[in-house]
């Protein structure tokens, strides 16, 4: 008996296990490698499993997933760069069907393996996939970082925002430095009624403006989780700055002092870095494959995310599903070259995350609105508009936020009124107020 | 700094992953710049991979370094950086 399997799945992290558990469910037989020990050790959660995934047909089983914090709005804080007197806007989601939930990547991957382990699949751990077997122009199989060949008729890699697997295998090419974006995240305590008093009991939290600049696609946020919550910033690798510069402004900023610093206990510090793109270009077309002669990628390795907010759990687990189901169809009719696999792309092109990877992506849409610097001067006019008008910032300020746009309108009028109301119309979609 | 870079995750080595080719890597230090640990050196006017025990295999040196003098695999398995809280 040769070691042969169906469908070896490489990463058994949120794309990676779901399709092993799909696989095994539709009887085959199924390899689940892991690098690491446990699942979900690798990997920096951004933070949130959106409704999205809640709703997709297939995905239902996640009802009893293990969820943090439910949270049904977000609130956009813009500061200078000493994080002094900013101005804040609460969205929130008037249908309580749109919420989501933070999660943590280790409980959450655990949780998925045993689901695909309960199925069926073999998982083995703690082993390195380190190329691909090919022949004939067909990946038939991996090999371990001990030289140990497995042989299968497909596999799916799953192995994350680098894809070394289907680069191996000759699918996909390695991302761009300006479409990667490198996260630092700090996980810290603090008990559920500071949480509260805070406005995070349901409420994430986004910081805009001179203290977290733009031009390099830089942002901060805060998730609350159960009885902690994740700080993160990141910074696109193509500025060739760590993000860590912009955590340390943060944590030495006013803001942080006055509402974190004597409630929050630290408890660690990491990083990973995550695709921003879908690899779709301005057309649509997709420019790189996501399935070849026996191998289909599935995850942030195949661009599955929401190019707009980047959020890629919902993406990676649905299109972990369809790749267990293609691989399933493909293999029951004797056809897994690129030309059977294709019904991947027939499958995922019928989903939600189709449109969501469609969508335009943020760093696009901040260098279309005039370009990466004009951004940057119109943040900083906005916080001295709203340092110099406000103490107490209401959400009503808003006229007054965007006033301090105004000097720049003659740059950015001709943008501003083709595309605003497609702006507009994102950050609606973002904050769950529409759909 | 108040809060120490990478506490509370855990690291076992793993061998050495992040291979530069010095017949291509030009001294232009961009890797140095993008990495959050300080792994990367300049050696003798060529970048090196010194301080694998603050990796945590986000692989920005491999996607920054766009003449190709980096090869970027994975630590052996079961071994490199780990998260409880990621």
């Amino acid at each position: 008996m040769s070691r042969r399997y169906d469908v070896i799945v490489v990463g058994s992290a949120f794309a990676g296990a779901v399709a092993a558990k799909t696989a095994a469910e539709k009887g085959l037989k199924v390899l689940l490698l892991e690098r690491s020990t446990e699942p979900g050790e690798k990997i920096v959660s951004g933070g949130i499993l959106t409704h999205d995934a809640f709703t997709e047909p297939g995905l239902e089983f996640l009802k009893e997933a293990p969820l943090e914090r439910e949270l049904k709005g977000v609130r956009w804080i813009m500061a200078n760069e000493k994080g002094e007197s900013p101005l804040e806007l609460t969205f929130r989601s008037t249908d309580d069907s749109r919420v989501g939930y933070t999660i943590y990547c280790y409980d959450f991957c655990k949780w998925l393996t045993q689901l695909a382990v309960n199925a069926g699949a073999e998982f083995r751990n703690n082993t390195t996939v380190t190329d691909v077997i090919k022949e004939d122009g067909y990946v038939k199989g991996v090999v371990t970082e001990k030289g140990e060949k497995i042989n299968s008729q497909v596999v799916v890699a799953a192995d994350g925002a680098k894809s070394l697997i289907g680069i191996r295998a000759g699918v996909r090419r390695k991302l761009p430095p300006e479409n990667v974006e490198n996260c630092v995240v700090l996980d810290f305590t603090i008990p559920e009624r500071e949480l509260k008093r805070l406005g995070l009991g349901d409420t994430f939290e986004v910081y805009w403006g001179t203290l977290t600049p733009a031009d390099i696609g830089s942002y901060v946020w805060i998730f609350p989780y159960r009885e902690s919550f994740h700080l993160g910033v990141g910074a696109l690798v193509s500025s060739r700055k760590s993000p860590t510069i912009f955590m340390e402004r943060f944590l030495h900023s006013q803001l942080w002092k006055d509402r974190f610093e004597d409630v929050a206990k630290f408890r660690a510090w990491m990083w990973n870095t995550v695709p921003l793109w879908s690899s779709l270009d301005r057309d649509q077309k997709m420019l790189e494959k996501t399935y070849g002669n026996g191998i289909l990628v599935a995850g942030d390795a195949g661009g599955f995310l929401d190019s707009f907010t980047c959020a890629g759990f919902y993406g990676a687990m649905v299109s972990g599903m369809l790749a267990g189901e293609a691989a399933a169809e493909s293999i029951s009719k004797g056809n897994i070259s690129e030309e059977g696999l294709s019904i991947y792309e027939e499958k995922y092109k019928k989903r939600l995350i189709w449109r969501l990877m469609q969508r335009p992506w943020r760093r696009d849409v901040i260098a279309k609105m005039g370009g990466e610097k004009i951004v940057q001067v119109s943040s900083t006019i906005s916080n001295y508009v709203v340092r110099s008008a406000f103490d107490q910032p209401k959400p009503s300020d808003l006229m007054l936020l965007i006033s301090g746009f105004l000097p720049l309108i003659r740059y950015i009028g001709p943008f501003l009124y083709r595309k605003l109301p497609m702006v507009f119309n994102e950050l609606m979609l973002l904050a769950g107020v529409t759909k | 700094m108040k809060y120490k870079m990478l506490e509370g995750t855990n690291w076992t080595p793993g061998g050495e992953f992040i291979n530069i080719d010095p017949e291509v890597c030009t001294g232009c230090k961009d890797c140095v710049k993008v990495c959050p640990g300080g792994v990367i050196s300049i050696v003798n006017g060529k970048a090196k991979a010194v301080k694998y025990e603050n990796c945590c295999e986000c692989a920005s040196c491999w996607f920054v370094c766009t003449i190709g003098a980096i090869k970027f695999s994975w630590p052996k398995g079961g071994t490199g950086r780990k998260y409880r809280w990621g």
